[in-house]
């Protein structure tokens, strides 16, 4: 993993303060998933990363992501919670600026899909888009 | 190319721009044709395959048509019909690039799980259109922006 991905995990690791739990199943960590627990599963995919300058070797890089943080939730306990979390993942991430110790992250609008049944849960799919310029 | 003209007796002389326009669009519609192409060639390949199906649904479809697929058959096996759904996608885009794109030109599939397939925190290949998508939209912005 880049240093890149690793620090807005982090970022989002140490701002999450809500009930469901981090599942951390995308970054080689296992999870016994519990009926009666929620969860927020966090995913990142680099889209595209494109040379910016010449010579290539020292030129910026701009580098484009997707990051999913998908909600699982209690089947059958309505929406209410989950738009609490909602809230809170907009707070932390819709439109924002975000800095860490060595990047600066631009973030898009965050976008919240149509959920669906995924065994014992109700999966929310949530998404958002940013990107970095690095060197 | 710019054409000088030079009237007769070389009395008056034009600088005729027409032509670049010309060449300028042209080379447009074949770098976009081309990014579709790879855009579109990329998002059938990268869908998840079990049994083929999502995988092969995929269509470009012109003015808003609903893209044609079979039924599933649950026993199926699709995986052989990959490289015709491709071609056959490129064509479609070529023909439309011949013409200018005079018409509105969309990546479809009906099948009702890609949602899943695309964002599901179980996906074996998430956020794969917006993979392909992102890639041709810094292409052609690219050449949009640079004109070549």
């Amino acid at each position: 993993m880049l240093l890149i991905e690793r620090e807005i995990l982090g970022y989002l690791n140490d701002n999450w303060t809500q009930p469901p739990t981090i599942a951390w199943t995308n970054f080689n960590v296992s999870v016994n998933y519990q009926s009666d627990q929620d969860y927020l599963v966090p995913f990142i995919r680099n889209l595209d990363s494109v040379i910016l300058e010449i010579p290539a070797n020292c030129g910026a890089v701009r580098r484009d992501y997707a990051m999913g943080l998908n909600l699982l939730l209690r089947e059958n306990t309505g929406t209410s919670s989950a738009n609490t979390y909602v809230t809170a993942l907009l707070n932390l991430f819709d439109r924002k600026e975000i800095s860490t110790d060595n990047y600066e992250y631009s973030f898009s609008p965050l976008e919240v899909g149509p959920g669906f049944g995924q065994g014992p849960h109700f999966e929310l799919p949530i998404s958002i888009d940013f990107f970095v310029y690095s060197s | 190319m710019i054409r000088r003209k030079t009237g007769k007796k070389a009395k008056n002389v034009e600088v005729d721009f027409s032509e670049a326009f010309e060449q300028i669009k042209k080379t447009l519609y074949k770098k976009t044709g081309d990014s579709m192409k790879i855009g579109f060639e990329s998002i059938v390949r990268e869908t998840p395959v079990k049994t083929g199906y999502a995988q092969t649904s995929w269509r470009v479809v012109v003015d808003g048509n609903n893209p044609i697929v079979g039924i599933k058959d649950d026993e199926g096996d699709y995986t052989n019909l990959t490289d015709s759904v491709i071609e056959d996608g490129k064509k479609i885009i070529e023909e439309m690039r011949k013409k200018g794109f005079p018409s509105r030109l969309v990546f479809s599939s009906p099948v009702p799980y890609m949602g899943r397939l695309e964002y599901g925190h179980s996906s074996r290949n998430k956020f794969f259109i917006r993979r392909a998508v992102t890639k041709m939209k810094n292409e052609i912005s690219g050449f949009k922006k640079k004109g070549y």
